[in-house]
């Protein structure tokens, strides 16, 4: 699913995060977003997805412009969207939280996704809300896996697991990528799991981008750790 | 996930804008005592008192968020006292004559706010509990008021019965002389309590109101605050009660019923709960208006205050002042006043840092042995075996689920029933497990893995009541920048929070709380730093300023416990590394030992262990 930003402004109330935002991810292609804390990362996501309604410039997916568009309105045109925190209903099952994503999953699908976090198939029955922080992470990501999603926006999926898990996730992400042709976008903090799994990086700072750099490029590394010191 | 944010309450943030307009209204009332009529002066006289009573109950309900749902039952206590004192009845509850010596009067005030002090504290100390919902106080008050006008009929004697009492209003005072007697005292209270809120033991209240049991690990006594908050609330009910018992010699089981509690909650709602002054205009403006009203369509009056309230709630859910001060500061564009900034502290290193380096390092802190810990059937730590030492810095590291967090909530929350053994010395000779506000005082701080901290306290606010770490903040001074020690203004430049020193918590992106986290948990200066995930959504750049930081405070005699799973983080700040999998220790050594661990390759490389 392509995605087309433009010129996007968001915010809460009075407060502009997002100045003047272009972002844009081809069909099949995968963006990493990075930036500091507070420079508008979460911000952007929420915007696209809905949660907020921009007070100036477009959001398009697929060339539908779905600006203002409710969240779940986007969402069924295909979307997953794994937030930051807070995102497993506490009090439901695990297999409960796992069948909210999707009213149609493929057996065959859970099975394949369970299979690659064995922690989360060996919990089914227990209360989402006594995972443990990691553990809901994954539980998030299989959510939003298993509703089969032909755009993937993930923030910050990584944060709080363990380095097997997450090469796991990386595992599992680029096999979305080139086995189901789904489109990522991610805010990812992790720089290696950024240049594993996408092909381009964007750095966002003060609600604008500053820079796109292809993951292949030769001093793509301390470019970045430039651009993200304090 | 809530897009929507509670306003910046505007009128305890901006000082002058709030006083200057209580000021005028104050003004404008005094002047105006001289020109009313007798009628309209008794009128405002009782709007006086209904005010400081909306003004007691948004000190309970706006500022530590306890909703009173009976806070009526004070004021009534007040006028009841005065009437009991001074009314004579029959059998029956008739009055047949009244004890007017000056003596009775003078005791009756104080006496109703000591007995309503006294029953709100035993109210409160039944309903907060740390445990406790925080409905439990809309429940017990709504029940109890229910119960008081039931009760009130059943002791004619001393109540009156249901005429209630009559005739004992203190003889000989002129309706203009209470007029402004009542104003008096209203500007007294409201002065107060402005100033109370604005102080920086408000702070403690509004943490209290955010996010108590984060406020805990702050080490606020949570219900020691809102009971002695509570009391307070009813004591200056029972004030205006006793006022209005002098003033007009009546009181009935109408002055205690839920209806008239019901009354004081669209009066502070209306005006803007947690701004004191918009509830005294709330109370003020209902009172005045409805006696008007009430007068053109008797019947109408409820309705329509009924339906003034459902508008206020559904489209200015802060109440009308919060919204027009809102719109007003739109229009003058004035920058949020100063509410207090981060500044660098000139005092030495240690004194910031709390580490005791004149205690020996290498001897034990935290000692935990055999600590057993479950949720219901789920045992999640299983019989752990650490012991942290003077000036290190521990890392503990585990698969997801392994405990890790659990460990940590154990240490730092002597609630949570465990059995085994966790022992603590902190310098000030050994103890075992506390209230997580107790060992937060003795030194202990924890920075939490989601970040929670609190949506009304700005940056610099939240840093100040951190560093208070207990110690009750002045209740009249109102600080204008909070000092803090060169690592807490270091991790608040590497995590982003630098310049946002009056953002609201809040507003913050969920990086920046979790920085303000970090910070605010250096900021108590504390013998031991517990430290979930301290790194979490930052850089990689922003890591390592991190990580000096953390080893210079090791360096001042601090001891760290941090959870981490960036190895080359851990490898990088650790003396020590704990591996914890399945809620057990199941090895310890210095960094380079464990990276060999069975369970770290498992856990970390990914490779296949049986």
């Amino acid at each position: 699913m392509r995605v087309e930003v433009t010129s996007l402004e968001s915010g809460y109330g009075s407060a502009t995060v997002l100045r003047g935002t272009d972002i844009r991810v081809d069909d099949g292609a995968a963006l990493a977003v990075v930036g500091r804390n507070g420079m508008g990362k979460t911000t952007l996501l929420r915007t696209i997805l809905g949660y907020l309604r921009p007070s100036a410039g477009t959001v398009a997916l697929d060339g539908v412009d779905v600006t203002g568009w409710l969240p779940e309105r986007v969402v069924r045109r295909g979307v997953g969207y794994g937030p930051q925190d807070e995102a497993v209903f506490a009090d439901l099952s695990v297999a409960d939280n796992l069948a909210a994503s999707s009213h149609r999953t493929d057996p065959r699908r859970r099975a394949e996704v369970l299979d690659h976090f064995p922690t989360i198939g060996q919990r089914l029955r227990q209360r989402a809300g006594t995972l443990s922080g990691g553990e809901q992470k994954m539980l998030t990501l299989c959510r939003v896996l298993l509703g089969g999603p032909r755009l993937l926006i993930l923030d910050e999926i990584t944060d709080g697991l363990q380095p097997s898990v997450v090469d796991t996730v990386v595992r599992v992400l680029r096999w979305e990528r080139h086995e189901r042709g789904t489109t990522l976008l991610l805010v990812e903090q992790n720089i290696d799991v950024s240049l594993a799994v996408c092909d381009r990086v964007a750095v966002l700072k003060r609600g604008q981008l500053i820079a796109e750099t292809p993951v292949d490029a030769p001093t793509v590394r301390s470019d970045l750790f430039g651009l993200l010191s304090p | 996930m809530a897009t929507r944010l509670t306003r910046p309450n505007l009128l305890s943030r901006q000082g002058r804008w709030g006083t200057a307009t209580l000021a005028l209204v104050l003004a404008a009332l005094a002047g105006l005592g001289q020109v009313l009529g007798s009628y309209d002066t008794g009128l405002f006289t009782t709007a006086f008192l209904f005010a400081i009573a909306a003004t007691s109950l948004d000190l309970v309900w706006g500022f530590v968020g306890a909703p009173d749902l009976g806070h009526a039952m004070w004021f009534g206590i007040g006028a009841l006292t005065v009437g009991a004192m001074t009314a004579v009845t029959d059998r029956t509850g008739l009055v047949i004559s009244v004890h007017d010596a000056p003596w009775r009067y003078a005791v009756a005030v104080p006496l109703g706010m000591a007995i309503a002090a006294a029953l709100a504290g035993l109210v409160a100390k039944f309903s907060f509990s740390a445990k406790g919902s925080p409905f439990y106080i809309a429940i017990v008050t709504l029940a109890l008021s229910t119960v008081v006008t039931t009760l009130y009929s059943q002791f004619p004697r001393i109540t009156g019965g249901d005429n209630g009492l009559f005739g004992f209003a203190i003889s000989g005072v002129p309706a203009r002389t209470w007029y402004y007697l009542t104003l008096a005292a209203l500007a007294l209270v409201v002065t107060g309590a402005l100033i109370l809120v604005r102080s920086d033991a408000g702070l403690l209240l509004r943490a209290v109101r955010d996010n108590g049991s984060r406020a805990r690990y702050l080490g606020a006594n949570v219900e020691r605050v809102k009971i002695v908050t509570f009391m307070l609330g009813a004591a200056l009910a029972a004030f205006a009660g006793g006022l209005y018992g002098l003033m007009a010699g009546l009181v009935s089981a109408d002055l205690f019923s839920f209806l008239f509690a019901t009354e004081m909650l669209v009066w502070v709602s209306v005006g803007g709960r947690g701004t004191i002054i918009g509830p005294v205009l709330g109370a003020i403006g209902l009172h005045l208006a409805g006696a008007r009203l009430s007068e053109d369509f008797p019947t109408q009056w409820a309705l329509i205050e009924g339906l003034l309230f459902v508008v206020v709630v559904v489209f200015l859910p802060d109440g009308v002042l919060p919204t027009a001060s809102a719109w007003l500061s739109r229009l003058v564009r004035r920058a949020t006043p100063i509410a207090g900034l981060v500044t660098r502290s000139e005092r030495r290193l240690t004194a910031h840092t709390g580490g005791r380096p004149d205690l020996p390092t290498g001897t034990p802190v935290v000692t935990c042995s055999g600590v057993h810990f479950g949720y219901r059937s789920l045992l999640v730590l299983r019989g752990v075996e650490l012991r942290v030492e003077r000036g290190e810095l521990l890392c503990i590291v585990g698969p997801n689920g392994a405990g890790k967090t659990t460990l940590l909530s154990v240490l730092a929350d002597g609630g949570l029933p465990i059995t085994g053994e966790i022992h603590f010395d902190l310098g000030s000779g050994g103890h075992g497990r506390r209230a997580p506000h107790r060992l937060a005082r003795a030194g202990v701080s924890r920075k939490f893995q989601a970040p929670h901290l609190f949506g009304t306290l700005s940056v610099a606010e939240t840093l100040l009541l951190a560093r208070a770490n207990g110690r009750l903040p002045s209740l009249w001074r109102r600080s204008r920048s909070v000092a803090v020690g060169p690592s807490v203004l270091d991790v608040v430049e590497a995590t982003g929070l630098a310049g946002r020193d009056n953002d609201l918590g809040g507003t913050l992106a969920h990086g920046l709380k979790q920085g303000l986290e970090l910070a605010a948990a250096v900021a108590s200066r504390p013998q031991v730093l517990l430290l979930d995930e301290p790194t979490a959504g930052l850089t990689t750049a922003e890591r390592e300023v991190i990580g000096s930081v953390l080893r210079r405070l090791v360096g001042a005699g601090m001891t760290v416990v941090l959870i981490e799973h960036d190895l080359d983080f851990v490898y990088q700040v650790a003396d020590r590394v704990a591996v914890l999998h399945e809620g057990r220790i199941i090895e310890q050594g210095t960094p380079a030992e464990v990276a060999n661990s069975t369970v770290v390759r498992q856990a970390y490389l990914g490779a296949v262990v049986p």
